[in-house]
């Protein structure tokens, strides 16, 4: 295996794991639009 | 650190003065449920105790007897009920000084809480358009609390409201008003009623000059037109045609730019790299995927600058007051127009919206439909379908067909939603006569800073979700299409159709086949799940690895070269249409599901929503192909 099919596997294992937490914040209300974020206090 | 509230009457100008005190940008309109939760901010000033407070910003309100859930959150907050959120230690009531004697209804509940209370006379110049004078000096001489005016649109009169707020936490006296209600929160006696408004009177007395009959104002004069019940609504469409024609025309040479740029950019990253599996996640994956999706920025902008517009010079809620006119012969009612107006933009916050609604059922049938609104993460997929597919015609020599053809989609949802709702009002909310009221807002010319602020925002969101969620999922997609590699070296497309994705592809292909779809876009589409816009980033990853060139000619052009295995073209018009209602109907968004789920109170609604929208979706795109395919084989 190269050090592209490395990299590559590398970078989908990480995606993977980034759409995970990304889809488990969604479940929890948090959105990434405007309005769709929960209540936050900005100091 | 002390705290302190904004209360007032919905559409006084609270989120302005809160953006103004504390710098930051929420959203503010100009009709009610805007503003539906409370959000906090710093607020920063010499003249505070501490230099600093912690603003509230809070739902607009009639009456701390609350009707809808929104409301319910001002008492909550001022009893200091809310979790997080300590009670306030004085309250800044914003009062809209065109309409005083009602916002004195609140004030007096206001002052009966018991926490010291400075008043923001706001509004100022509104009231002056209608001949009334409210002397500050003498209000507050009355009322023995500060009374401040300002203008918090354009920033004036912050020094003053701050030092009478620093100076009301220092000096603990209150006005003297006893309490008519033990709770502020219990619905009020048509005794009390009258004795707060009487009240209001008193205080107003020497104070306020209004002419003997009310005058006629400019926006009186406009509103006799833009809400008459024919012209009203020709007026409507007439706009919303101009809006998306332009939107189609304005946006297209700023896309080529950039689409040019990331075409660019892409050559820059690749220079010099072998041919591999990196190279084409990078060229497959993100540039034809999550970059396909960028250049939709300028249209979002041109959208977000027509709605900003008209929401900002009054002209949305006039169209909330006319739909309520058609919604009413329908059973159904102008309020629940305003989420779905909402909706316009992103279905999340429309159906946050719905918390303006005081009847359960009313609300909930309003945040099922609400979602069929054509948000904005719509817009990139209509785009990319229309300009590769329809024809740039002429349309009664000044409309262009493709802007039609996008309005066309925007208002399919809407009119698919007033059948839907019909439908649930049977069902769920028998028996319920829904009311509507609005105060319309005067009319003014839009302000430059609100309008660019929701600009900027909402081309902010939709950059992050495209390097966010939709490159994520571009990448796996990537993946799934790109592995596991044929044994022996084949043509690209039968190496997509032996991957992953191409064998799940082909396994469902059968129940996509009537909707004109082949494998590739059933996967594009169902992996769009997260997002809607997402599937413009999974077409153009899995048709950009369907191809054996190496160039990069764009996803529209990709489209057009796609083949069925005996050679005939995959995409035509009717293919494309069906693609579109699809999305126009579908539930691909997982925050609206989610949104619906919290606000309802169940993920029973969610996945009713789903479930009904999808198969509206399904069968909407089966006939429109049905239909189109028809109409074009028997023209051919």
């Amino acid at each position: 295996m190269g050090w592209q099919e490395i990299t590559a596997l590398v970078l989908v294992a990480l995606a993977a794991w980034a759409l995970v937490r990304k889809m488990r914040g969604k479940f929890k209300g948090e959105g990434d639009c405007e309005g769709c974020a929960p209540p936050k206090k900005k100091k | 650190m002390s705290s302190v509230a904004l209360v007032g009457n919905p559409n006084v100008g609270k989120t302005t003065l809160f953006n103004a005190l504390t710098g930051m940008m929420q959203h503010t309109g100009n009709y009610p449920g805007v503003t539906v939760e409370w959000k906090s901010g710093q607020w920063k000033s010499a003249d505070l105790p501490d230099g600093a407070m912690e603003l509230v910003d809070l739902p607009g309100t009639y009456s701390l007897a609350a009707q809808s859930p929104d409301e319910a959150v001002v008492a909550a907050t001022l009893l200091g009920e809310i979790p997080g959120l300590p009670r306030p230690d004085a309250v800044i009531a914003v009062i809209d000084a065109s309409n005083p004697e009602r916002n004195l209804y609140l004030l007096s509940q206001l002052i009966e809480v018991g926490i010291p209370v400075v008043v923001a006379l706001n509004m100022v110049d509104a009231a002056a358009a209608k001949g009334l004078k409210v002397d500050a000096v003498r209000l507050s001489k009355n009322l023995g609390i500060p009374v401040c005016v300002i203008r918090a649109n354009r920033r004036e009169g912050l020094k003053g409201l701050s030092e009478a707020v620093g100076a009301r936490l220092r000096d603990t006296q209150g006005a003297s008003f006893t309490p008519l209600c033990k709770d502020p929160r219990v619905a009020s006696s048509p005794d009390i009623i009258r004795e707060r408004y009487s009240w209001a009177r008193r205080m107003l007395v020497d104070c306020l000059e209004r002419p003997e009959t009310p005058l006629q104002t400019f926006s009186d004069r406009i509103d006799r037109l833009v809400t008459h019940k024919f012209w009203g609504l020709l007026i409507f469409f007439g706009m919303m045609a101009l809006v998306f024609q332009s939107i189609f025309s304005w946006a297209r040479p700023v896309m080529d730019w950039l689409d040019l740029g990331v075409r660019g950019a892409g050559d820059l990253l690749l220079a010099g790299m072998p041919q591999g599996t990196l190279r084409s996640l990078l060229q497959d994956g993100v540039i034809a995927g999550a970059g396909a999706v960028l250049i939709f920025l300028p249209q979002i902008a041109a959208l977000f600058f027509f709605i900003s517009l008209l929401e900002d010079c009054g002209y949305m809620a006039r169209t909330a007051f006319l739909m309520d006119k058609l919604f009413s012969r329908l059973g159904l009612s102008g309020r629940s127009f305003i989420p779905m107006l909402s909706s316009f933009a992103c279905a999340v916050p429309g159906i946050m919206s719905t918390r303006s609604i005081d009847n359960a059922r009313e609300r909930l049938v309003t945040m099922l439909v609400a979602p069929l609104m054509t948000c904005s993460a719509r817009l990139p997929v209509f785009t990319v379908m229309i300009a590769a597919f329809v024809p740039s015609t002429r349309v009664f020599g000044i409309f262009n067909m493709q802007g039609v053809a996008l309005l066309g989609m925007y208002l399919l949802g809407a009119a698919t939603a007033i059948p839907v709702a019909l439908v649930l009002r049977k069902t769920l909310m028998k028996n319920v006569s829904p009311m509507f009221l609005i105060e319309l807002p005067a009319y003014k010319w839009p302000d430059t800073r609100t309008v660019l602020q929701r600009v900027y925002l909402q081309c902010r969101a939709f950059v992050v979700r495209a390097g966010s969620v939709i490159m994520l999922v571009s990448v796996l997609v990537w993946a799934l299409s790109y592995f596991p590699r044929a044994s022996a070296p084949v043509d690209a497309s039968t190496q997509l159709s032996q991957s992953a994705l191409g064998r799940m592809g082909k396994t469902l292909e059968p129940a996509f086949k009537p909707l004109g779809w082949d494998y590739r876009i059933t996967m594009a589409a169902l992996a769009s799940f997260p997002a809607r816009e997402v599937v413009v980033a999974t077409l153009g990853t899995i048709f950009n690895l369907s191809k054996d060139q190496t160039d990069d000619v764009g996803l529209r052009q990709n489209l057009k070269d796609a083949v069925w295995p005996d050679g005939r073209p995959l995409f035509n018009l009717a293919v494309a249409l069906s693609l579109m209602v699809f999305f126009a109907l579908c539930a691909q968004c997982a925050s609206t599901l989610v949104v619906i789920a919290k606000e309802s109170g169940s993920w029973k609604w969610a996945a009713f929503a789903f479930c009904y929208m999808t198969t509206l979706a399904y069968l909407g795109a089966w006939g429109t192909y049905s239909l189109v395919f028809r109409l074009m084989s028997a023209g051919a």
